[in-house]
């Protein structure tokens, strides 16, 4: 029967095992990936598997790292994303903890824009580090990506957006999210955007200062706008903007581009219904 | 009838989307409105009509980020 042995086609007698398999075309290996789930070795492979076998300690080469890196992707997921672009507006809280996501699912490409610097404040929620101080956050956040996946392709605007760049900018790409702190670029960026391409997909954050009310925090679709976030707790003096709930918001948005990207996921398990937990477990 | 934000507004007679907006009571000064999906631009808030039994967003744009 066929299965496939990272990305490979390989030829498997029925009643064969992830670990035999693994013996033989990758020995040494110490975990084994079977349709995105880790197995024991001795778990029986059927027509059509997809095996991931990776050494663990071992730096893959390039062509590897694309396969063992999407190897606990639901299957599919990897080829549909890697044709995919995605525009970032604005690269604090919300677009460096977006990029890095989209980035460690492998989207195809990503467009990144500001025109900001790295600075102290921004540690305290935004993905960059000690070392990069002062270097334009597109520069922190490129170089950062390409230490967890250099095979996405990353575009760089370090300058600040208006609306006929905001055109000219994010014209290819297939989904957009708006990712900056202030109220009025957001709605720059919303109406830009709304001019230039009425149809493209577009990812908002609206409310997410503050800490706790997780269950404030929701995602609202109308047409082709998604807004995520709990649409009230604005930043103003008093009330911060901390990690987590930046955070969760972030990672709302690029869990929505992936929807958006690939559909509704099929396969989540059944909705829970609080106060019914010992009938859905 | 209107359903705004998912709760229903009473339409009265040649409402525009100004019109919503102070019915609702909205003060946010940023807010992003589609009628049944439409994108709606800001500056035609005053002249946009509403039509009976339609669906708006509302989309409060605030900061923080």
């Amino acid at each position: 029967m066929k299965c496939k042995l990272n990305e490979r086609n390989v030829e498997v007698e029925r009643g064969t095992r992830a670990g035999t398999v693994a013996n033989i075309h990758c020995p040494g290996a110490d975990l084994i990936i079977l349709n995105g789930c880790p197995v024991p070795p001795e778990t029986l492979l059927s027509e059509g598997d997809a095996l991931v076998c990776i050494r663990r300690g071992v730096a893959p080469t390039p062509e590897e790292l694309d396969i063992l890196l999407a190897a606990r992707h639901t299957p599919g997921v990897h080829e549909k994303l890697k044709k995919a672009v995605v525009g970032i507006a604005g690269c604090g809280g919300l677009g460096s903890n977006v990029a890095l996501a989209l980035a460690r699912v492998g989207i195809g490409r990503l467009v990144l824009a500001d025109f900001d610097l790295v600075e102290p404040s921004n540690l305290n929620r935004q993905q960059y580090y000690i070392d990069q101080l002062g270097m334009p956050k597109v520069e922190a956040l490129k170089s950062t990506i390409a230490r967890i996946n250099p095979v996405v392709r990353i575009d760089v605007w370090g300058e600040k957006l208006v609306p006929a760049t905001v055109a000219s900018v994010f014209a290819g790409v297939d989904v957009l999210v708006e990712a900056f702190d202030r109220a009025d670029q957001k709605a720059m960026l919303v109406e830009a955007a709304m001019k230039a391409f009425p149809d493209k997909p577009l990812v908002l954050g609206s409310g997410m200062a503050g800490w706790g009310g997780n269950d404030r925090l929701h995602t609202r679709i109308s047409g082709n706008m998604t807004v995520c976030g709990d649409e009230t707790s604005e930043a103003i003096p008093g009330r911060g903007l901390m990690a987590p709930r930046v955070g969760i918001v972030a990672h709302m948005q690029a869990n929505r581009v992936m929807e958006i990207l690939l559909g509704p996921d099929e396969g989540l398990g059944p909705e829970l219904v609080t106060g019914r937990f010992d009938e859905t477990c | 009838m209107l359903k705004v934000n998912g709760e229903p507004l009473k339409y009265t007679k040649d409402m525009t989307v100004s019109d919503v907006i102070r019915a609702k009571k909205f003060s946010f000064p940023l807010l992003i409105v589609k009628i049944d999906g439409v994108y709606i631009a800001r500056e035609t808030y005053d002249v946009t009509p509403v039509p009976d039994g339609s669906t708006l967003d509302i989309i409060h744009l605030i900061s923080g980020g």
